[in-house]
């Protein structure tokens, strides 16, 4: 996990080694200097991918195949393909494959945004969960739910929520700063009145209304507005290969600003467009799904264990993101069914325990 | 060393802030909610007069609330002045660390497990802050904090996060606490008994008292740690220090208030504004300044909704986060 | 600029082969979930008449209930309810029942129907504790805020009665297990939704009957109780920072003013959309100042929350509190639940705790 430091002499011997195409040779020194491991790691992203592929596939055939129904693996597959009983249609279409898609998209948009702020802030806890933009999407959605006036669906105000809070974080950090930090902590900041209005709307609604806005302040996938989850679905599909490119484009904002700026980043430009990218990735989530926490932090840091340091593991990230969010909605809902737990209660409780070790152990790479 | 702290700034910051102290608890005495009474009444009432309505507003509710809220203040303030100094990070702050949120989670894991918002036992908000701010600053130890101030914070808000679900797990599955927390969560210094917090205000004094012993080999530390150990100072002993220290003194705050946010980051702030970066005066002014934010917070929360209180900790994020972005947007964080 | 190309063009093949996987696993569905969708609705929303033909082909062991239940009466039929979302056919007696509402849950228990599920209630594992017993087997399909669509269908309804903040959405996937009854009224007009619960349920006759009996009981207990002109009375929620007043919304309120005891102003003023106010701050304390005070706690025995908050001066400082006219009660029964049942608890509550002519 030995990133890329930012002391002088390996950011100089960097350099050297990006400045050695530019002399003609083809590939020449990057196998060189990283020897075979730069085609070991690239193959590694490669197999990365294919296996969280794998993972994807397998945990989509888990979830749409179990439930408080049983339904035979094959009733189920012929129930996925429109043909058997209705009731079996109804329930692996309808009710469970609504819910897989609500919670994969959920999961690789914030496994992407996650890898996106982490990658650009070089700080392995950057992550959409502290941005803001969830509290902002709680508030709204609550306020949605707790307000009599108010006649948007939670979902629609949690999406306008997302992006009211990232215009507003923009124009008051008064541009992504160095590192992105100050979109960060200004996020952070506003976060907090969303938190603290939220928290007031919750205790002035009559409880009956605050049970109601419960899902929204945790994160669940159970009874997604359909509009919503085809919006994210596609959102996904539109913004992976852009968070792709963007993402690439960051691995040379590690160098510094100048050697960046010689390569043809435009530096400043490329902050815009990632933060704007992991925002509207974060919006999208939370619409559907409420602020369900971790799996921007630990998506990402699965993605890069996987894919090795050499890439900026967008695509790990986002079916990491994926499968950690399928599989908290499983056991959520399968463990003490009929009881079923909010998706993010398991992430919170799963992931807790993760954060703790993650914070505390020694540090190994300082920095991304 | 007594030479050196009192300065002519140093003279002037005490003043002004003992000024203004004295200014705020005659608001949080005269203004309320029931408008009828006014500061002649308070002063009615303190001699001895008054009808019975004054004197339960003045005596019952507006003295006690004025006394926490001068408590919570000291607290709040003096805990983020150390962390502030002992971080080397203008944004340690005791809400933004994790250190309230532990507090808070374990107060409502209490509840759930049967005790009542009244009788709050303080050992249980004390050892939530001290679980939260051992993890913080078990980060802020780890290297990389000194070029790296918002590590600190987003261990903080991540930890934060984490806390805040637990206490909604609780929540989801108690629904007697969540009625009860939900009034909680936000903290406020309204309603409570001047009895039902004596147990708080030993607990808080021990704290304050820590941290004044901490005061010089904090300066002492601010100058590199090679150096201080050179003077003599141990520094993981000073930081030790620092870490129960805040932790008796939010996990006092917390029991008596609730958790309320940004107050351990803008008076220090203010402090070092007005007196400069040494943490021996620094934390003096935090002391003072820090009851005249909750207060004035405190006053503000009574008047914007009448007949109904806003929540304190609404009024103190409001002010805080504004003031939170704008030292983001100043230049005068390292790596902003 | 060639470095560049070549990790580039192999992100590319990454990415190609990524949204290419993604458009086999994920895209694939999401093309055909709006069609799903629809489809479903439009196979399953002609509900009952319909379906019975259709079903009996194959009838599924655990369908075999609602088969024969409707089988026997589709003859003549179904019953036609006006719901909020239109005309819903429901079969003539409704066999095994799902309530998604407290209120539900209650009126259907009054007229001697057993759900065969329900949704706990928010205070406990199960339902409310005042009808816990009346319900043993009822299988539990979720909470206030969450419905577990697949335990309704695993509990095989034929008729689901839900409350009225359904949204269209999540009617749509009910109406597909089985006819769903979204009323228009919910508790602040707990009669009338009482009324069209029993409408659906084919017991119209009997909650009228049932009705009457309660007015007279009513008028029983007023005149037993003999309550002065004047005298008044609030139900309240005491918060640490202050009182939280009950209005008109709620059926207990409503039944205090039944019986002869005068609201607070405070309390009149909340007309009948909001259950209740906003913590009053403790300096409003005279607002709430009225001679019966009924507390509702959250404590199974209600005596915890009294007597935290009888610590507080402010409390004391009550004219309930200092002439022992302070009742503590149910906060679930007083300020959630609604239903013939309910009505029947809160007024044995008020007749429990107000000393008869005084």
């Amino acid at each position: 996990m030995d990133r890329l430091s930012l002391n002088p002499t390996t950011s100089a011997a960097h350099e050297l080694n990006l400045a050695q195409p530019f002399t003609g040779q083809p590939t020449g020194l990057w196998l060189l200097r990283f020897g075979r491991l730069s085609l070991l790691l690239d193959r590694r992203a490669w197999l990365a991918s294919l296996l969280l592929l794998l993972a994807t596939v397998v945990l989509v055939g888990l979830s749409l195949g179990s439930g408080t129904v049983k339904i035979a693996p094959l009733d189920a597959l012929a129930a996925l393909f429109n043909q058997g009983e209705t009731k079996n249609i109804f329930i692996v279409r309808d009710l469970r494959l609504t819910r897989v898609l609500a919670g994969g998209m959920a999961g690789a948009a914030l496994g992407m945004a996650g890898c996106l702020l982490q990658t650009l802030s070089r700080n392995r806890l950057a992550n959409p969960d502290t941005i803001g933009i969830d509290n902002a999407a709680t508030a709204f959605a609550v306020a949605s739910v707790v307000g009599v006036s108010t006649t948007l669906a939670p979902s629609g105000m949690a999406l306008i929520g997302a992006i009211t809070m990232l215009s507003l974080t923009f124009a008051l950090s008064g541009g992504a700063g160095t590192r992105g930090y100050r979109f960060l902590i200004t996020g952070l900041g506003l976060g907090a009145i969303c938190g603290a209005a939220t928290n007031l709307m919750l205790a002035r609604a009559p409880i009956d209304a605050a049970n109601d806005a419960f899902p929204w302040t945790i994160g669940s996938l159970n009874d997604r507005s359909g509009i919503t989850v085809s919006l994210l679905a596609w959102g996904v599909v539109i913004l992976l290969p852009l968070a792709a490119i963007v993402g690439k484009r960051l691995n040379l904002v590690r160098l510094p600003d100048a050697v960046a700026q010689s390569l043809g980043v435009r530096v400043n430009r490329l902050r815009f467009f990632t933060i704007l990218l992991a925002g509207s990735l974060t919006g999208l989530a939370v619409a559907v799904a409420g602020p369900v926490g971790m799996i921007g932090l630990a998506a990402p840091e699965l993605g890069r264990r996987l894919a090795g340091p050499r890439t900026v593991p967008i695509v790990p990230s986002a079916l990491a993101g994926a499968c950690f969010t399928m599989l908290a909605d499983l056991l959520g809902r399968t463990l003490f069914s009929p009881t079923e737990i909010p998706v993010g209660i398991v992430t919170a409780l799963v992931g807790g325990p993760y954060l703790l070790w993650f914070l505390l152990r020694t540090p190994r790479g300082k920095q991304l | 060393m007594a030479t050196t702290l009192l300065s002519r700034r140093m003279l002037i910051g005490v003043l002004a802030a003992f000024g203004l102290l004295a200014i705020v608890i005659l608001l949080s005495l005269g203004v309320g909610s029931d408008n009828a009474i006014g500061l002649a009444q308070v002063f009615a009432v303190l001699q001895g007069a008054g009808d019975d309505q004054a004197r339960l507003t003045v005596l019952d509710l507006r003295v006690p609330r004025t006394i926490i809220g001068v408590l919570v203040g000291v607290a709040l303030g003096s805990a983020g002045a150390l962390l502030q100094a002992a971080a080397r990070n203008p944004l340690a702050e005791p809400g933004l660390l994790g250190v309230s949120a532990g507090s808070a989670t374990a107060v409502v894991v209490s509840i759930a497990l049967g005790a009542s918002l009244n009788n709050l036992q303080v050992g249980v908000a004390i050892f939530g802050a001290l679980i939260g701010c051992s993890v913080a600053l078990g980060v802020a130890r780890m290297s990389g904090l000194g070029d790296d101030p918002i590590r600190l914070v987003l261990a903080g808000a991540a930890l934060s996060s984490m806390l805040a679900a637990v206490s909604s797990v609780i929540l989801l599955t108690d629904q007697r606490t969540a009625d009860e927390v939900r009034f909680w969560t936000i903290g406020a210094i309204a309603g409570r008994n001047l009895s039902s917090i004596t147990s708080a205000i030993p607990v808080l004094l021990l704290g304050l008292a820590v941290a004044l012993l901490l005061a010089r080999p904090l300066a002492a530390l601010a100058l590199g740690e090679k150096v201080a150990s050179g003077l003599g100072q141990r520094p993981k002993l000073v930081r030790t220090g620092v870490m129960i220290s805040v932790a008796l003194l939010v996990g006092s705050a917390t029991a008596m208030a609730g958790p309320i946010g940004f107050v351990g980051l803008v008076v220090p702030i203010a402090a070092r504004a007005m007196v400069g970066p040494d943490i021996r005066r620094a934390l003096i002014l935090a002391v003072l300044l820090g009851p005249s934010f909750v207060l004035l917070a405190d006053v503000l929360s009574r008047i914007v909704a009448r007949p109904t209180e806003t929540p304190l900790g609404v009024i103190s994020a409001l002010i805080g986060a504004p003031i939170l972005v704008l030292i983001v947007r100043s230049q005068r964080l390292p790596a902003l | 600029m060639t470095s560049l190309s070549v990790r580039f063009r192999s992100l590319l093949a990454l990415l190609a082969l990524v949204t290419l996987a993604a458009c086999g696993s994920t895209t694939a569905p999401t093309a055909t979930t709006a069609p799903a969708a629809t489809e479903a609705s439009a196979a399953t929303i002609p509900p009952a008449g319909s379906e019975v033909p259709a079903e009996t082909e194959v009838p599924a062991a655990t369908e075999a209930p609602t088969a024969e239940a409707t089988t026997e009466t589709s003859a003549s039929g179904t019953r036609s309810i006006e719901t909020r979302y239109g005309t819903v056919e429901v079969p003539a007696t409704p066999a095994r029942l799902v309530t998604l509402d407290e209120g539900a849950l209650d009126t259907a228990v009054a007229l001697g129907i057993i759900p065969v599920g329900g949704i706990s209630s928010r205070l406990s594992e199960g339902v409310a504790p005042y009808i816990a017993d009346k319900v043993p087997g009822i299988a539990i399909v979720g909470n206030p805020g969450e419905i577990n669509f697949e335990a309704v269908i695993a509990a095989t309804p034929d008729l689901i009665l839900t409350h009225n903040r359904i949204d269209e959405e999540t009617y749509k996937k009910l109406s597909a297990i089985a006819p769903t009854i979204v009323p228009t009224n919910g508790i602040g007009a707990w009669k009338d939704a009482a009324g069209e619960y029993a409408a659906a349920l084919g017991k119209t006759s009997e909650l009228e009957a049932w009705l009457k009996e309660f007015d007279a009981k009513v008028a029983d207990a007023k005149t037993k109780l003999a309550i002065k002109e004047g005298t008044t009375g609030a139900v309240i929620r005491w918060m640490p920072q202050g009182p939280l007043v009950m209005g008109r919304l709620l059926p207990a309120v409503v039944l205090i003013e039944e019986l002869g005891l005068s609201l607070p102003q405070v309390a009149i003023d909340l007309g009948t959309d909001a259950p209740h106010t906003d913590v009053l701050s403790l300096e409003q304390l005279a607002t709430v100042d009225t001679d019966w005070l009924f507390v509702a706690t959250f404590n199974a025995e209600g005596d915890g929350a009294l007597a935290t908050a009888r610590e507080q001066a402010a409390f004391g400082q009550l004219k309930a509190e200092k002439s022992k006219q302070v009742v503590a009660v149910s906060a679930q029964l007083w300020s959630s639940a609604f239903g013939p049942l309910a009505a029947d608890a809160i007024l044995s509550d008020i007749v429990a705790g107000v000393p008869a002519a005084q």
